[in-house]
């Protein structure tokens, strides 16, 4: 497969830190909401909702990102089979390295959702 | 149309352009735009202030450095101190950097010049004019003093009742014109207007850094915008909005700030970064190690440093698991940043470096920024953050990052780009000097800070007692203040002598291999003579004659046709040519454009609101005659650029660089209406004196109506552009004008809704919802003018199938507006519908 590298493309490679971005304020914001309206009280089985819903939302985050980045180095693995030029080669790799690396960070910052007092 | 004839010689082609390119002497300087001339002026304007802001520095220093010290009083303290803050952050960092990205981008692009060489000039006024209001300020003993942050309440009315807090607000924001517009301009030339062939795998890295440093611009400093805007409003005319015994909160401040304030940090890191990549390289005499991977931490560091905000917040009481998620991103941040210091540092050492002056900063930057970060990571972690917060330890930490990161990078580029800038070479090795004075006297003033501050010395107090045991320390840090102020007045001397009696230096007097070196030293106004292709990014190692080519007009462009200001603009991604772009020549445009916005800024700081609506209605005319510069009354066709390319003129072409500008400059405004949004969302949730007494509710009907107009007037763009581009310019008018009265509808509506919403001085609900339905309203007026300037280019033959560009802009507008509007109109329904609601909020 060949693809065709267009100016939209650096919508792609940007992508995946803005669903970086997207995840942090989305956290941040259901936390702050979650303290206000009482979601720490609510049990659900062994968690309060609201670490459940931080926890489904952080894992969604990771997931959507982690797909990104599968598509991106898929990209990347099927241009390598071909010959692509440098240009197409370098704009690959960075869209593959700029998800991979949000993913990671989205992994990482959501870590302390497994264990920091939510709202004191 | 026929290639027109070339000059007989490189002489005569080089006296054309300079006809064409240059500016008139005496007053006529006034009127230059060429971004040489803008560029420079940039850098020496920012030096200036570097040396007012060092100035303030000494002041400081010599007031703490004994307990007990009469120099000054509390009050001279507080302004000496923000006003530091203020200068060395807002008038010298920012501006410096652009100054030189000004100067350097459009030559490393290969390139005659920016995009938008007015919106550069009219960037260049409103920075010189917003700084001299501070500064004069400052003469007159009415300087900011709450601090550069200027958090409230202490910036509030109530606690900082004089002006001084106003001309923080108000010169501030005048200034981020400036950084906004370079921004923009900076962004659109990056990506459009290269050289041909320089695909953004050959972009110099330079490039990369400032397209990086534009994005975040133009995301980050909206918040701030906003924020200023609200306390001013909020000081002025006693709207509620942080206040907490109005449902307002300071904290909201300190969001909006800190949103701005924490990638500020990397706005100002990153370009520095950009001119380390770019040096290391020359003085390594080999290639930059691992430029994809330098490009991706770039880009890394961009997105992460606007995760990282709250933890200028840690002590504020925010719960451990959001201060968590700002920990780990602050962490984060440390890992790209760690990726280009292990790239520079491979590069160095597979090469063979030489050790002169631009390298002796170069080492002086690795140190001293490394303990920046290494301090970084400890007040990244929360438990010790607490501990030193607004301690001189903080102080020492940021100063390490800031003039580590950034001061001696720009020593080593002003060493490195001085040959460019005077075409002469340095005289006595006063550089080695310069050096040795600056890292001593820094290190020694600001690692003694470390310990004051672990000691337990609060940052900004005007004195201490003698029994705290602090003396010695201050005493040695201010003596090291005072020897690196010695260094810096070294380097003036150096740059003096260099200018006035160096030898002149050859080009590329360091056997680099980016584009800036193929100009002529010093550069000529229109850079190049001829446009080069690129095939390489190492182009000019590969082809060490290709400045003699291009100055004998053998590259593209390599005539002077019809008195036109012409370069190229080219694909975003491969590089491929596809436009002329006919640039603006000298003009006083946006000397007398920003002169206007002056008088707006001015007469809102004298309170005299009448003149402030006559200089926002004067700025608004002038900025009409800057239309006049692209308008025609026929199309031109595809144009011969030399090679038997045969290309279209930008304004007959499908996405101009002005088009692009409206895009980004629609980026940064989603970002201030986002921060205004969040704005009432944090306020409904956290503040105190929740929920309002009073609740927009018998508004529905209107505001359902607005939003209406609004996604009708989106509408009406659309059907005008669709007849422009089949060439019914008759139907256009139709569509454009009931588009007008679609906007004119709103602006009723809205004012309807103003007039009937709750009082915004009485509580902070009200306050923003006004804020929101302003927003929209403003955005409507806009909608109106561009309809009405569509109006008259319709009317004078302006616009045609192929010159539909006009059309185009204003279509990006009114979806814009009706989006926002949509948006806006439906969280303020949503909102008072829920906080109507019994219990809610």
């Amino acid at each position: 497969m060949t693809l065709a590298i267009r100016p939209a493309f650096l919508l792609v490679i940007a992508l995946g830190y803005t669903l970086w971005g997207g995840a942090l304020v989305v956290l941040y914001g259901v936390l702050s909401l979650g303290c206000v309206f009482g979601w720490e009280e609510v049990m659900l089985g062994p968690l309060t909702l609201q670490r459940g819903l931080l926890l489904l939302l952080w894992l969604l985050s990771v997931l959507v990102i982690a797909l990104l980045s599968w598509q991106t180095c898929a990209w990347l693995q099927a241009a390598r089979a071909g010959r692509p030029t440098p240009l197409a080669r370098f704009t690959l790799w960075l869209a593959a390295a700029c998800s991979i690396a949000a993913a990671g960070a989205t992994l990482f910052m959501g870590l302390p959702i497994l264990g920091a007092s939510a709202c004191i | 149309m026929n290639e027109p004839n070339r000059p007989a010689s490189p002489v005569e082609l080089h006296h054309e352009l300079t006809r064409i390119w240059g500016a008139h002497p005496g007053f006529g300087q006034l009127a230059a735009v060429n971004h040489t001339t803008l560029g420079r002026r940039f850098i020496v304007t920012a030096f200036l202030f570097f040396a007012v802001g060092g100035i303030l520095a000494m002041l400081v220093r010599a007031q703490i450095a004994t307990s007990h010290s009469a120099f000054v009083g509390p009050e001279i303290y507080n302004q000496i101190f923000t006003m530091h803050g203020t200068v060395m952050m807002f008038l010298f960092a920012i501006p410096m950097f652009e100054g030189f990205a000004i100067y350097l981008l459009p030559k490393m692009l290969g390139t005659r010049d920016l995009a938008f060489p007015r919106a550069g000039a009219y960037g260049y006024w409103c920075y010189l004019f917003g700084g001299s209001i501070l500064l004069l300020a400052l003469a007159m003993g009415a300087a900011p003093d709450a601090g550069w942050f200027m958090y409230t309440p202490l910036s509030s009315k109530p606690f900082s009742p004089g002006i001084n807090a106003d001309v923080w607000l108000i010169g501030i924001t005048f200034v981020e014109i400036s950084a906004l517009s370079a921004a923009v301009e900076v962004l659109v030339s990056i990506l459009l207007v290269r050289a041909p062939g320089m695909s953004l795998d050959r972009m110099p890295i330079f490039a990369w850094y400032m397209l990086v440093v534009a994005v975040m611009i133009l995301v980050g400093f909206p918040p701030l915008i906003l924020g200023s805007i609200l306390l001013e409003v909020e000081r002025a005319f006693g709207w509620a909005l942080f206040d907490p015994a109005r449902g307002g909160d300071s904290l909201l401040w300190q969001h909006l700030f800190w949103i701005f304030g924490h990638p500020e940090v990397y706005i100002i890191f990153l370009p520095a970064a950009g001119m380390v990549s770019t040096i290391i390289p020359v003085m390594a005499g080999r290639e930059l190690l691992g430029y994809r991977w330098v490009v991706l931490a770039a880009i890394s560091v961009g997105f992460l440093s606007f995760g990282l905000w709250v933890h200028h917040m840690f002590a504020v009481g925010i719960p451990h698991l959001a201060l968590a998620f700002f920990s780990a991103a602050s962490m984060l941040v440390a890992i790209p940043t760690g990726v280009q210091i292990f790239a520079w540092l491979g590069t160095l050492m597979s090469g063979r470096p030489r050790f002169n002056v631009p390298m002796l900063f170069l080492c002086g930057f690795f140190f001293i920024f490394v303990l920046g970060g290494l301090t970084g990571v400890m007040v990244a972690v929360v438990p010790f953050d607490l501990q030193v917060h607004d301690t001189h330890f903080v102080v020492a930490h940021l100063h390490y990052v800031l003039v580590g990161g950034f001061v001696f990078p720009i020593m080593a580029a002003a060493y490195y780009w001085l040959p460019h800038l005077t075409g002469r070479q340095p005289m006595f090795q006063l550089g080695h000097a310069v050096f040795w004075l600056v890292f001593i006297g820094f290190n020694l003033t600001f690692f003694l800070m470390h310990l004051t501050g672990l000691l337990g010395m609060p940052r900004r107090i005007w004195t201490y007692p003698e029994s705290y045991g602090w003396d010695w320390l201050n005493l040695l840090s201010s003596i090291g203040g005072f020897v690196m102020t010695i260094g810096f007045a070294l380097f003036v001397l150096d740059i003096v002598l260099q200018m006035r009696f160096g030898p002149k230096t050859g080009r590329n007097p360091w056997g680099a291999d980016t584009l800036e070196w193929a100009t002529p030293v010093p550069p000529t106004d229109y850079g190049f003579a001829s446009i080069p292709i690129v095939t390489s990014h190492r182009q000019l190692a590969e082809d060490p004659d290709l400045p003699r080519k291009l100055a004998a007009g053998e590259g593209l462009l390599g005539f002077a046709r019809r008195n036109w200001l012409e370069t190229i603009a080219v694909d975003m991604i491969t590089g491929a040519p596809r436009q002329i772009l006919l640039l603006p020549g000298r003009t006083f445009l946006p000397l007398g454009t920003a002169l206007a916005t002056g008088l707006f800024f001015v007469s809102l700081l004298l309170q005299v609101y009448p003149l402030a609506i006559a200089g926002i209605v004067l700025t608004i005319a002038v900025f009409w005659l800057w239309t006049r510069h692209p308008a025609r009354t026929a199309d031109l066709g595809p144009l011969p650029v030399g090679d038997g390319t045969m290309l279209p003129v930008h304004t007959e072409s499908g996405h101009a660089p002005s088009w692009w500008a409206v895009v980004f400059l629609l980026l940064a405004d989603a970002a201030l209406f986002g921060s205004l949004l969040f704005g009432l969302i944090f306020l409904w949730v956290v503040a105190p004196g929740w929920p309002p007494p009073e609740v927009l509710f018998n508004s529905t009907a209107f505001a359902l109506i607005a939003m209406a107009c609004l996604a009708g007037a989106a509408g009406l763009g659309r059907l005008a552009l669709r007849a422009a581009r089949r060439g019914a310019v008759g139907w256009a008018l139709v569509w454009n004008r009931f588009l007008a009265a679609a906007h004119a509808a709103t602006l009723l509506l809205l004012a309807a809704i103003l007039t009937t919403a709750p009082d915004p001085t009485a509580h902070a609900y009200a306050g923003v919802t006004a804020a929101i339905l302003v927003y929209i309203l403003v955005h409507a007026a806009v909608g109106l003018i561009l309809a009405l300037h569509v109006w008259q280019a319709c009317r004078r033959g302006h616009v045609s199938a192929a010159r539909s560009l006009d059309l185009m802009i204003g279509r990006l507008w009114h979806d814009y507006t009706a989006v926002a509007g949509v948006i806006g109109l439906g969280t303020i329904l949503g909102v008072a519908a829920a906080i109507g609601q019994p219990g809610a909020g």
